[in-house]
């Protein structure tokens, strides 16, 4: 209790950030290309899909100290596996009610649907969920003790 | 058949939009070396305006690709080693003939080296010259130099020529030295052996209908404006804006037909498109703004796509979109408010005025006026309105052999058209230039994985790409190197200079030869360039097995310019997760198959005998299986176009050729019984009066037609007068005189369609009501016609059709479904009582003949459907994989849908249809074996226990149960290494080559 | 700088301060008008509605007159002017109409003949230039919708004004006298005064309905250039606006910036008095 309490000071919210392999990671790229396109705390993990996302790797992204998550996916229609970012949406909203139950704020995991053009849209909410999580700060439910 | 030596095998493709790079991606993929040559400084047309398409309110254009799995058809177009983009250029001089082309193509300085320009945009900072921003259409401004739109390919800032006033700001801040205002242009000599023109159009000017205040009133916009708004990367995100204060619209107006159906301007087409994009504007208005209220002024609903009736009608329920038929009397802008009046008059003849907050002009389409010169030099024959003059039976055939056409320069089209005549032109001129024996794939296509050893030691590279001058000082490089020579695996770490774009992998690859590395982790710029990379990587064969991408260019040292202290610790994360994963990878293995070079095609009606005859031109074997006795199908039953081609003629034609051609062999009275396998190795079992024979197939073309529609409607007394469009077509064919004698005529289009039971739109009905009526009036000019109609849907050139029906006295009457014609006798005499929705009137006729336009029937596909694993709309047609950008995939590989089977069209379309599914089936078959990563998804059948929870989530279909093991087995021709099953699995017994969970754990377990 | 002159029957009537005012205005800037010979009613909006071959024929007859004196033929009425643009496009471009007009107006056409408007003499003949100088009280703070109607500009491929959705010559001339031109909807909009007589209350209507709009994009008055554009909606407006508008022609505006003529005759004419309006603005 007391280190959380220390690391609050100058505390700021890291946030791991899904992104498929296609139209979320060139999203993401060109949010990269404005300055400021990226809040500081974000850390990128890439997957072929948002499909291939296990429920564990939020799971896990949370223990490891990760104060939010944040999933990008390619907009309905447009998943270049057809059908993972539907599949994505369901299994992720079921987890998202599973850790709300655990006491987990529902704000700490969000999912976003955006194009290889819509650099604007990333920053966006990647900014939103940094803010979220901010508000809410640090998450402490699922952190594993450090050794 | 002509002789290898004797032509060309390159092709020049002229225009970058999406006909045009659907020919160079099929072409490319048959070993042409493809020029694409844009006059624009990069490639995609009226692409990167399109976020949201309709009818699936999506952009989807990745499905474009003949690869599965792209990322945007431009940046496909870029990444393959077969296509040559050459922006910013223009044809100079055109001579020679069809096989033998010279060309010589100028290249005008676009200022900026685009192998060094970082995207950095400090040089748009300092740019003093504004000018508006091109897809903006004058609402967004640009500097002189600039990026043409965000995801550009090639990516790079460009200089516009004409507002550069070389004041030479921007090169003093570029920190990579890329802006060279002293740039000189030039030029390059082409030999191809043939052409595809695809201009592509303009949008039309709206300004020339001062009426409508475009540029005048602040709040009416033309619909590329308002397309734009809508799409996500515009200033407002996405939201409709008012330009005079900025404030969301609540009432929005679409005005239809301007610059289209229009003597006025010149436009006596119709442009096919706008009915529909503005419904989809409306539709997305709507999403975006709720409760918008959007009202659109029209004069004929032309949703003639396939399920764009639907469309139209959720437009109307669902999202309570109004439709006016009214031609607007007058638009006018109100001072104070900003707001538009528009005065119109109702279907009752009232005269009402409705304030709206903004006006969307629907533009049509016009012709490309700078290409009218250069086709004018290359003796390429325009029509009337300046689009490129085709035949209906040789779409997209030009009048100079050798040079065929595709797209919006044929006339006003949808995506999904452009998409189909772009694989047409593609068969054209592969039909041009493959028609010859023994081919074989360009060395370089496949390399050895035989060397690679599954259990190897990992020794993993680490190449840090140098950042040039200000992006630099973001990252201390020198600091990152340190902190990784100590990783487990670690062989190297070292900077490499990736000045120019592929300097860096050449050096990585002898650096990898040199110190025996097997892993190499690449910290580069951009997304794009570092899936160019990989993309490189996997089309000359891995040197090394695995390949792991880091981009620490945008993600770090750009997005973080001023925080180097972020920036460095981000990228440490960043290099630091991508060294634990390749230490964790298993080795990518490229494996090799035959495949068949063999088409099945089924149904051997117009489509099927031209997807047959398109493959054996291509030196493609092929094996047509029609069900009845004769060829030809529905066709048969045809005998003149609207144009006056002769349908008969065409059959005997195509027949005759099929019959004749040794590489198709030609089943009769033959179905499809069963069929297994997947592409390039299918196995069809085709049941012959009884006989089964099996057929090992790499594709499969269904053309299995489709039939004319049946009524009850107005067929209440059964009166031989009463006859259907087709059986009138056949007596006018040989004059019988109850056709041409009659003096009465009267037409009822829509009979028995667009409402329930069959609510599509049969597409072609409408034009064979004017081409009958026509051909009605010229063999009898007093005679009386009448077409009573619902909307005339007479989209594209065909309006010119029904204007020429018009001026010749063909009488056209509006009725509506709620009020429907009456056929009935009165002694003895046929007569037909309806409502003119106009007048609102009730009128009486006495008819000679009664023709009903009954529409287009799928044939009961359910059975084909199961046998062959394809999926139905709900009206019963074969489903496509995308409505827009693979209209004729299936949802399987190697599987096409054309013609009728697919959706109501004209034989022109049609015949597009048949030879773009060839010129597919072929880019895919053609080399007869398949290279490839071997299947990345991999079931531990240990652990596996068989839930069938996958096999369920798959969207390939390529996992099934093991019915004797009880676990899951994966299809590797099918599986793309998604990793939804790995995601899905209960017990972990699915993993994922390249993203294993524990490579995502470790990556994790990193930042 | 001399023209023939054209002045046509409104000119003498209900129209009578638009000629008072021309005639003082281009006297001020030292044009000399010509009035040609023998000159007939042009036929107006009753001829053509009779007979094509008479519509064109009256105006015809005109052209055969102006073509006597080798001078530009200035024609101030829009109405008139219109008449003898459709007979002249007649002459030029429709070889059996125009054998017809010769043969009934008994003349033969020698093409040629530059047929302006008022405004057209002041901005192409005089220019904008020399008007600003002339002007000695500029009509600061008068804000003027320019109403243009319908027959000074269209039909376009026979009257040739340039752009007929949204002309702006006498926006132009506003300007150039000091005044603010505003920008409106409604400037090429009918007056309705063809239904003057047959269907009154229409017409009223339309004359309501133009001040309305002419009032809520700012203006206090209208500039016209037609007689029955002027005197239609001057006449026509009920009331039933919060405020009438005077309805000027372009020549009294710009003689009372200049100073010229007896402008308290042409005031007198008006059913909507501008004195309020000027005296509010200091410009009387």
């Amino acid at each position: 209790m007391e280190k959380a309490e220390r690391k609050e000071e100058g505390w700021e919210p890291k946030v791991v950030a899904f992104v498929c392999s296609w139209c979320s990671s060139l999203g993401a790229d060109q949010a990269g290309a404005e300055e400021g396109g990226h809040p500081a705390g974000v850390r990128l993990v890439r997957v072929p899909c948002a499909g291939r996302i296990n429920p564990m790797y939020v799971v896990k992204a949370l223990q490891n100290g990760a104060d939010g998550v944040l999933v990008f996916g390619c907009h309905p229609g447009d998943c270049h596996y057809r059908s993972g970012n539907l599949t994505a949406r369901r299994r992720l909203s079921l987890l998202k009610s599973f850790l709300e139950h655990l006491g987990v704020e529902s704000e700490r995991v969000q999912v976003c649907w955006i194009s290889g053009a819509e650099g604007a849209r990333f920053t966006a909410m990647a900014n939103k969920v940094v803010e979220d999580t901010r508000r809410l700060g640090p998450a402490k439910k699922l952190v594993k003790a450090k050794k | 058949m002509i002789q290898e030596k004797d032509v060309e095998r390159d092709v020049l493709v002229i225009g970058g939009g999406i006909a045009g790079m659907q020919t160079a991606l099929v072409l490319a993929e048959k070993d042409h070396h493809v020029y694409v040559v844009d006059s624009a400084p990069a490639v995609g047309g009226f692409f990167p305006l399109l976020d949201r398409q309709f009818p699936t309110n999506s952009c989807g254009v990745c499905f474009m690709s003949p690869k599965p799995r792209a990322v945007c058809p431009t940046y496909e177009s870029d990444f393959h080693r077969d296509i040559e983009l050459l922006t910013n250029s223009q044809i100079k001089t055109v001579e020679g003939q069809a096989g033998n082309f010279t060309v010589t193509v100028g290249h005008k300085p676009t200022r900026v080296h685009a192998g060094r320009c970082t995207l950095c945009g400090k040089c748009e900072e300092v740019c003093p010259v504004e000018v508006p921003r091109e897809l903006g259409a004058g609402v967004e401004k640009r500097k002189a130099i600039y990026m043409p739109f965000p995801r550009a390919v090639p990516q790079s800032f460009v200089i516009d020529e004409q507002a550069c006033t070389r004041c030479g700001e921007c090169a003093k801040v570029c920190p990579v030295d890329a802006v060279d205002l002293d740039e000189a242009g030039s030029e390059k000599a082409l030999k191809v052996g043939a052409i595809v023109l695809a201009f592509g159009f303009e949008p039309f000017e709206a300004q020339r209908k001062g009426e409508f205040g475009l540029g005048r009133y602040q709040n009416v916009l033309s619909g590329i404006q308002y397309e734009r708004m809508l799409s996500y990367g515009s200033p407002s995100e996405g939201v409709p804006q008012r330009p005079s204060d900025g404030k969301r619209p609540k009432k929005v107006a679409f005005i239809q037909c301007v610059g289209s159906r229009d003597l006025t301007c010149e436009a006596g087409y119709c442009s096919s498109v706008c009915c529909m994009y503005a419904t989809k504007q409306a539709i997305v208005s709507n999403d975006r703004v709720k409760g918008l209220d959007a009202a659109v002024f029209y004069m004929d609903m032309r949703a003639v796509g396939k399920n764009y009736e639907h469309y139209y009608q959720a437009a109307k329920t669902d999202y309570g979109v109004r439709y006016l038929r009214s031609s607007i009397s007058t638009l006018r802008e109100l001072k104070r408010s900003g707001n538009l009046l528009i005065e119109y008059g109702t279907d009752d003849g009232q005269r009402k005025s409705e304030e709206f907050d903004m006006v969307v002009l629907s533009v049509g389409f016009s012709a490309p006026r700078a290409v009218k010169e250069l086709a004018g030099r290359m003796g390429v024959d325009l029509n009337e309105f300046g689009f490129c003059a085709t035949s209906e039976f040789k779409p997209t055939e030009t009048s100079v052999p050798g040079v065929f056409v595709a797209g919006a320069f044929r006339g006003p089209r949808d995506i999904p058209e452009s998409v189909v005549e772009g694989c047409s032109a593609a068969a054209d001129v592969s039909s041009l230039l493959d028609d010859f024996e023994g081919r074989t794939p360009k060395a370089g296509r496949r390399a050895a994985s035989e060397e690679l050893d599954s259990d190897f030691v990992p020794r993993i590279g680490v190449f840090l790409c140098e950042l040039k001058g200000k992006l630099g000082e973001s990252l201390d490089l020198g600091a990152l190197a340190e902190l990784f020579g100590k990783e487990r695996g670690v062989a190297c770490v070292e900077t490499v200079d990736v000045g120019e774009a592929w300097q860096a992998l050449e050096t990585i690859d002898a650096r990898a030869r040199e110190l025996k590395l097997n892993r190499v982790v690449l910290a580069g710029y951009r997304a794009l360039e570092l899936t160019k990379a990989a993309r490189t990587e996997e089309a000359v064969g891995p040197y090394v097995g695995v390949f792991e991408p880091v981009n620490i260019g945008t993600q770090c040292a750009e997005a973080h310019r001023g925080e180097p202290a972020v920036a460095n610790s981000k990228a440490a994360d960043m290099v630091r997760a991508g060294v634990r994963k390749a230490f964790l990878a298993t080795p990518r293995k490229f494996v090799e198959r035959n495949i068949s070079t063999r088409t099945l095609i089924l149904g051997g009606g117009l489509s099927g005998l031209a997807a047959s005859l398109a493959l054996a031109e291509q030196n493609m074997a092929v094996t047509l299986a029609e069900k009845s006795g004769k060829l030809g199908g529905n066709a048969r039953f045809s005998h003149y176009t609207a144009h006056g081609e002769d349908i008969q003629a065409l059959v005997a034609e195509k027949v005759a050729a099929v019959e004749a051609n040794s590489r198709i062999e030609v089943l009769k009275n033959t179905e499809l019984v069963k069929l297994e396998g997947s592409w390039g190795s299918y196995r069809a079992t085709l049941k012959t009066e009884g006989q089964e024979k099996e057929v090992e197939h790499g594709a499969i073309i269904i053309a299995t037609g489709a039939q004319q529609a049946t009524t009850g409607q107005y067929m209440s007394v059964k009166d031989p007068r009463i006859v259907a469009q087709r059986t009138l077509e056949g007596m006018l064919a040989s004059d019988d005189e109850k056709a041409v004698k009659a003096r009465k005529v009267v037409m009822i289009n829509c009979a028995g369609s667009r409402e329930s039971g069959r609510p599509w739109c049969s597409r072609v009905c409408c034009v064979h009501s004017v081409k009958n009526a026509l051909v009605l009036k010229e063999k009898n000019p007093d005679m009386q016609v009448y077409v009573l109609y619902r909307d005339m849907r007479t989209y594209g050139f065909y309006e010119k059709t029904y204007q020429q029906a018009r001026e010749k006295g063909v009488v056209f009457v509006r009725y509506s479904v709620d009020d429907k014609p009456q056929v009935g006798l009165r002694d003895g005499a046929l007569g037909v009582s309806f409502v003119d929705e106009l007048v609102g009137e009730r009128i009486e006729l006495d008819a000679d003949l009664v023709v009903l336009s009954t529409g287009i029937d799928p044939q009961d596909n359910r059975e084909l459907a199961d046998v062959a694993a394809l999926k139905l709309t709900p009206d019963g047609f074969f489903a496509e994989a995308n409505p827009k950008a693979a209209p004729l995939d299936a949802a399987d590989r190697g599987k096409f849908i054309v013609g009728l089977c697919n959706a109501p069209m004209h034989i022109e379309e049609a015949l597009c249809q048949a030879k773009a599914a060839a010129a597919r089936a072929s880019a895919l078959l053609w080399s007869g074996t398949e290279y490839r990563p071997e299947a990345r998804s991999r079931v531990n059948a240990v652990i596996c226990a068989g839930c069938g929870n996958c096999v369920a989530v798959c969207p390939y279909d390529a996992i099934a149960l093991d019915a004797e093991r009880k676990h899951a087995v994966i299809d590797e021709v099918r599986c793309q290494g998604c990793g939804i099953c790995a995601a899905t699995c209960r017990s972990s017994a699915i993993d994922l080559d390249g993203f294993s969970n524990e490579q995502v754990l470790s990556v994790l377990s990193a930042l | 700088m001399e023209v023939s002159f054209y002045p046509g029957c409104t000119a003498h009537s209900t129209g009578i301060e638009y000629s008072l005012s021309l005639k003082a205005v281009f006297d001020g800037l030292g044009v000399k008008l010509n009035e040609i010979e023998d000159w007939n009613c042009c036929g107006g909006a009753a001829a053509h509605s009779m007979s094509n071959l008479l519509g064109l024929a009256l105006p015809a007859r005109n052209i055969a007159k102006a073509q006597k004196i080798d001078l530009p033929l200035a024609i101030p009425c829009a109405g008139c002017f219109n008449a003898v643009k459709r007979a002249q496009h007649a002459l030029v471009n429709d070889p059996d109409m125009k054998q017809q007009l010769e043969e009934s107006v008994g003349f033969e056409y020698q093409g040629g003949l530059e047929v302006k408007t008022a405004h057209d003499v002041v901005i192409d003949m005089i220019g904008l230039d020399k008007v600003k100088v002339a002007v000695k009280k500029p009509l600061a703070g008068l804000k003027v919708a320019s109403y243009y109607g319908c027959a000074l500009v269209r039909s376009p491929k026979v009257v040739k004004a340039g752009d007929h959705e949204n002309p702006m010559f006498l926006d132009d001339i506003v300007t150039a006298l000091g005044g603010e031109a505003v920008d409106w909807s409604y400037k090429v909009d009918c007056c309705g005064a063809d239904l003057a007589m047959t269907h009154g209350e229409i017409a009223r209507e339309i004359a309501d309905k133009l001040a309305y709009y002419a009032d809520e994009a700012g203006a206090d008055c209208i500039n016209s250039a037609c007689g029955l554009c002027q005197i239609n909606v001057d006449l026509k407006q009920t009331g039933e606006n919060e405020r009438k508008l005077p309805v000027f022609f372009f020549t009294e505006l710009m003689g009372l910036a200049m100073d010229v003529g007896d402008r308290d005759v042409w005031w007198e004419k008006h059913i909507n008095s501008p004195k309020p309006l000027f005296r509010s603005l200091e410009l009387m």
